[in-house]
């Protein structure tokens, strides 16, 4: 199975996705908070078995989680964004029922950015203490006690 | 300071009444004066450097490595180094066997009560070594990190501070010669308790008068 494929494959089922291959080594599809599940689930069943990375992202505007798929048979990548254009209550679907490693990587990323994992079995704060104010890996984030901005 | 009036008896010269002369003594003082040049002096003096050379011989630390200052350490506890030649040996697990803790890593807002904790259970006399950049003042991760305190002393006094990123073994060792000097110049009557004051003392960064 090759690049093509998959981008055949995806498109045959889903509108308004965004595929780029020539910038990066992998396959990069963005997808909308809406398709995200769908997708993750379709690529499942093409033998993507292994989650190896999971990240959140601040690109400013939005918020976002990179996840990063392996097919372990045959050495395939590729990574899926989603972007989450809602800064102040973010919500994407849990994959914890796909791939279970999602459960800690969702956890962490709810600790440091705030995005509200839907579905997740245990959506409370992993790193942090439980009294934390605000998503410290969020750009805007600033507390004048705890950090010295340089 | 807060120190004065802990050590603060009732002395005759405190009231206006009757200032205070070197010659007298305290209204309720409960012994018998003998005077001095009776070699009252030379005695404590000796026991006071019999105490401090047990004590600086036999200084235990205990195990406190948050980070790669903690490997550091062990080498200098190794066969190379061997911090047994000077009596720093006996690390312990517990801080009610210890005598000095040696901050050697990074210290975490999560991480600073339990250090509070350990250092409180420590049984007098005790002693603090920062080791290594991040525990003197956060180091590397001074600017733009939401999760370091900015210095371990901020938790707790620290007697000596070994700079280094981090320090070899050769700088563990000098700071813990230095820190049995300090030691030795210790006496049994003048001896404080370093916790007391020290929380009052204490301001956040961005509150201090020589802050940016």
């Amino acid at each position: 199975m090759t690049n093509t494929d998959i981008i055949k494959a995806l498109e045959k089922q889903f509108q308004n996705l965004e595929f780029d291959e020539e910038t990066t080594a992998f396959l990069n599809i963005t997808v909308s908070p809406e398709n995200y599940l769908d997708v993750m689930t379709a690529l499942r069943q093409m033998d993507f078995d292994y989650l190896f990375s999971m990240t959140g992202m601040d690109w400013g505007a939005e918020l976002g989680v990179t996840n990063h798929l392996e097919n372990t048979k045959t050495g395939m990548m590729v990574v899926v964004k989603v972007k989450l254009s809602n800064r102040e209550n973010p919500e994407v679907p849990t994959l914890e029922n796909i791939w279970k490693t999602a459960h800690l990587h969702e956890r962490e990323i709810f600790d440091l950015f705030g995005v509200n994992f839907k579905g997740h079995s245990v959506m409370k704060r992993l790193l942090l203490t439980e009294d934390w104010e605000g998503y410290p890996m969020r750009k805007d984030w600033q507390d004048e006690t705890k950090m010295i901005i340089r | 300071m807060g120190l004065d009036k802990e050590n603060k008896m009732n002395w005759v010269g405190d009231s206006p009444e009757q200032p205070y002369t070197h010659n007298q003594i305290a209204n309720d003082f409960p012994g018998q004066i003998i005077p001095a040049g009776n070699g009252g002096n030379i005695i404590v003096g000796a026991i006071d450097n019999i105490i401090n050379w047990g004590r600086s011989n036999s200084l235990w630390p205990l195990y406190f490595g948050t980070s790669c200052c903690a490997i550091e350490m062990m080498q200098t506890g190794a066969a190379r180094h061997d911090w047994s030649r000077f009596g720093f040996e006996v690390a312990r697990p517990t801080p009610r066997q210890a005598d000095v803790i040696i901050i050697a890593g990074t210290i975490t807002m999560k991480m600073a009560p339990v250090l509070r904790r350990l250092y409180d259970q420590m049984a007098e006399p005790k002693y603090v070594v920062a080791m290594g950049a991040c525990a003197i003042s956060g180091g590397p991760f001074y600017y733009n990190t939401y999760s370091v305190v900015k210095g371990a002393d901020h938790v707790i006094p620290v007697d000596v501070y070994v700079p280094g990123c981090p320090p070899r073994p050769e700088a563990l060792l000098d700071g813990m010669m230095l820190l049995q000097k300090k030691i030795k110049t210790e006496s049994i009557k003048t001896r404080k308790n370093p916790i007391v004051g020290f929380d009052e003392g204490f301001l956040p960064h961005n509150q201090r008068e020589n802050s940016k």
